[in-house]
């Protein structure tokens, strides 16, 4: 199964950026009954119907390695399917629906939920059985059958000499050696062509500069060719009668083998997202009515790839309204929200999440908006690109994750508008996270404020490089309560960073001073 | 002979008798020990050919032998044969089924047109039967029939008539015949430093990579600076793609270069005023074994193409080659 999207709301390098197509990459198992599966976003009720059938399926559950192999094992009928509804069903077709029915029996009977009340589809099993030889991938023949294959093999040994006969003929009329039934040119001057003319067992037809010399096979010959001919028919009509009488069964058991098979492929692809899930350690989300986000050791695996051992999983609880983020440069700010984003959008489209817990609302909608620095394809610049984003109100129960909100713009209008989108979307129904440099929306009444937790200051002793403050960065995200006024002196971090890799001693000391006071 | 080989099928275009070669070769095999299956790249062996008015050769299956086929052309034939396996998506496009034939079985071949299509069919293969030959339809616009993936022995049907466009294709598939093969260093080192995907490669003779790329190489805008800025030294160029006018005309001044072809169905040449064939040292990155040529001569007028030597070339219309089906 390969999983991609109907249609990717954001751009699709935000997708790759993110890593969400490299996510989807973990549910390829090969099933062929389940080649291809096109997701879309979810709307809240589907969603939660969704989660709570595959929370009730994981739990149920108890032999999913072996359910998933004998998935595997479950033919594509899709091609089978219009053959059903036309009563026109080949052979190749009767073997897979067949391996689809006693496939689809044998997972029903693992399945505790599954009804063992299937005796029609049975009787049509019992019904098919008695035609087709499945170790053998054949239909079934009757001993007057067999007779007539033996006939014909006789007879093909007789053609075969008779054959050599119709040659032998040839060369004599002729003196021309042709092997029957390959055809022959010669050319115009040849010197047996007097004698192919008057001969009655071949003709010549002028093929550019050669004459192509035809057979006209003799009665000898076509006579027991068309005996075999007969005999062929009747072996084909003999087939045909049983491929009707089960085209026309099986049609009358359409409605019921079209509701196994589409309730199959839905159960084929819960079983793969929970397969897939415990291989690879997720979760499945729990789902919150009221609209929050609260994860627990949540992942976002571009970035857990890269630092490996030193990756922080994100913890934060978020609810309604506006949730500001403050941080200095490099504490991961950006990265938070993109983890959000990676783990909403997963939850919109219905699928098991990497984190520990994630207690989530569905979403209606997930928007980011990531600093740039504009974007040449639509002509804006980056305060353009923001408005934009910004341009059109947010449908209720969406997810909103903006980084630096307004950092777009010159800071006194930066602090403004946040300070009235903030207010504003503090009171709509709609999760609303961003990142900020402007300690002024602090004073927001009601507003959710985190902060990144502050790098430890001893490590400028001995740090070096710019990957070594990576390094023992803390990637955690603490919630302010009580007093919020350190934030306003977040500019501090960032001062002492820069004195530590700035060189010029000149400037070193002017920072110095200001962080002094 | 490996456990699984592949003889393929090549045609230097349409109606130049590879389906009349690939039945001569079937019937040659006899009644062999181990297992035939007979497979094709897209549809071959169509009973009415509209270019010439006639009816082509068929291909019949001999009894106990496997065909491969698009499910659609089993049509008529239901109880004639058994279902070994059935090939459906996603790794293929439609619906393919391997089956062995019961009785001599009139078929239309129909197989995949994609490499990683026909390389799963010969997984299952090699993994279904202890030994087996499979003896391919091939399509000369299919490049990657030449790749030693796909297959080990090939035989050519060549149209001999007298339109320039038809010997252009016969020449641009003979003339490679002649290239000699890298060395086996260069050859690994091409091996492991090739993606699937990638389309050129730049090396020196320090076996140090110059300059790579994913582009089509003939509308590669990069490749000619880095010709031009590496054209003193001596550097070889890997091509896993079509060789065609433009990029030999941006190729052939530059004297030390070695190209290097992926395959000889790559050439695609046609008689440009520039083209001197020795301008530049062309080798093969494998080697091709060539069983025989069949010739289909439409013209009794001398014709100016060298076959190889030492491979056999018949003309099954004409010789006494026949006879050996007899045998």
């Amino acid at each position: 199964m390969k999983l991609e999207f109907k249609s990717y709301q954001q751009d699709l390098l935000l997708g790759t950026e993110i890593g969400i197509l490299k996510y989807l990459e973990l549910f390829n198992i090969d099933v062929p009954i389940l080649p291809y599966k096109v997701l879309d976003h979810l709307s809240k009720s589907r969603a939660q119907n969704f989660y709570q059938e595959l929370t009730h399926l994981n739990k149920s559950t108890q032999n999913l390695e072996k359910i998933m192999n004998l998935s595997k094992e479950l033919p594509n009928l899709d091609w089978v399917t219009p053959m059903i509804e036309q009563k026109t069903i080949n052979q190749a077709g009767l073997l897979s629906l067949y391996n689809f029915l006693k496939k689809n029996i044998e997972l029903q009977l693992i399945e505790s939920f599954s009804k063992k009340e299937t005796p029609s589809l049975q009787k049509l099993i019992d019904q098919i059985d008695i035609y087709i030889d499945t170790s053998k991938g054949c239909l079934k023949s009757n001993s007057e059958i067999n007779q007539v294959k033996k006939q014909i093999d006789e007879l093909e040994s007789s053609i075969d000499e008779l054959s050599k006969r119709y040659e032998q003929d040839i060369f004599k009329d002729t003196s021309l050696k042709m092997i029957y039934p390959w055809p022959k040119e010669i050319s115009p001057d040849h010197s047996a062509l007097e004698k192919i003319k008057k001969t009655p067992l071949l003709k010549t037809v002028k093929h550019n500069d050669y004459l192509l010399v035809e057979y006209i096979p003799p009665k000898y010959l076509t006579e027991i060719v068309s005996k075999k001919e007969k005999l062929e028919k009747i072996i084909s009509s003999y087939y045909q009668q049983i491929i009707n009488k089960l085209a026309l069964a099986i049609f009358r058991k359409q409605k019921i083998i079209t509701l196994q098979y589409e309730k199959r492929i839905k159960l084929t692809y819960q079983y793969i997202l929970l397969f897939c899930m415990k291989k690879h350690k997720l979760v499945l989300p729990e789902i919150s009515n009221a609209l929050r986000f609260e994860v627990i050791d949540g992942i976002l695996p571009v970035i857990q790839n890269k630092r490996e051992n030193k990756y922080v999983p994100l913890n934060i609880s978020l609810s309604k309204g506006s949730n500001v983020l403050f941080g200095a440069n490099m504490a991961g700010k950006t990265s938070v929200l993109k983890t959000i984003y990676f783990l909403s959008f997963l939850v919109s489209l219905g699928l098991p999440v990497p984190a520990k817990k994630l207690i989530t609302s569905i979403p209606s909608n997930v928007k980011i908006h990531l600093k740039s620095s504009g974007a040449i394809s639509s002509n804006l610049s980056s305060f353009g690109e923001e408005l934009d984003f910004f341009s059109k109100d947010f449908a209720s129960g969406s997810v909103v994750l903006v980084d630096e909100l307004f950092q777009t713009t010159n800071p006194l209008a930066g602090k403004d508008l946040s300070t009235i989108f903030l207010k504003y979307f503090n009171n709509k129904n709609i999760l609303f996270f961003c990142t900020t440099q402007y300690p002024e929306v602090i004073k927001i009444k009601n507003l959710n404020l985190y902060k990144m937790r502050d790098v430890n200051q001893n490590i400028f002793k001995t740090i070096k490089t710019l990957s070594d403050l990576l390094n023992n960065m803390p990637f955690k995200v603490e919630k302010v309560t009580g007093d919020k006024t350190y934030i306003t002196k977040e500019g501090t971090m960032a001062l002492l960073i820069a004195r530590h890799f700035i060189k010029n001693e000149n400037i070193k000391q002017s920072i110095s001073k200001k962080i002094k006071g | 002979m490996k456990k699984l080989h592949t003889i393929c099928f090549i045609g230097s275009d349409k109606n130049a008798g590879k389906t009349t070669a690939f039945n001569f070769v079937y019937a040659k095999l006899g009644k062999p020990q181990i297992n035939t299956v007979l497979l094709s790249i897209g549809v071959n062996g169509e009973d009415f050919d509209s270019l010439e008015n006639h009816i082509k050769p068929k291909i019949v299956v001999k009894k106990d032998d496997y065909f491969v086929t698009e499910q659609n052309r089993l049509k008529g034939l239901d109880g004639l044969f058994d279902v070994v396996k059935i090939f459906s998506p996603p790794n293929f496009k439609k619906i393919f089924v391997l089956s062995r034939a019961q009785g001599n079985l009139p078929i239309v071949l129909e197989g995949p047109n994609e490499k990683q299509e026909i390389l799963k069919i010969k997984e299952f293969i090699g993994n279904y039967f202890k030994e087996v030959s499979i003896l391919l339809d091939g399509s000369i616009d299919r490049q990657f029939i030449a790749s030693a993936e796909i297959s080990d022995e090939f035989y050519f049907s060549l149209l001999i008539t007298q339109r320039l466009e038809q010997i252009k294709k016969i020449k641009n598939l003979i003339r490679p015949l002649t290239y000699e093969v890298v060395s086996f260093k260069i050859k690994s080192f091409i091996q492991k430093n090739l993606n699937d995907l990638d389309k050129t490669i730049i090396f020196d003779e320090s076996l140090k990579i110059i300059y790579k790329s994913l582009e089509i190489s003939f509308l590669d805008k990069n490749l000619l600076p880095q010709l031009k800025e590496n054209a003193t030294k001596k550097i070889y160029i890997y091509l896993n793609g079509a060789l065609t006018n433009h990029l030999w005309e941006m190729l052939f001044p530059f004297k030390n270069l070695t190209l290097i072809l992926n395959s000889f169905t790559q050439e695609l040449i046609s008689n440009i005023p520039q083209y001197k064939e020795d301008t530049i040292k062309k080798l093969l990155l494998n080697k091709i074994k060539l069983s025989g040529i069949f010739l289909r001569e439409e013209t009794s007028k001398k014709s100016d193409i060298f076959l190889p030597e030492n491979v056999p070339v018949y003309n099954l219309f004409r010789e006494e080659a026949l006879d050996e089906v007899r045998i």
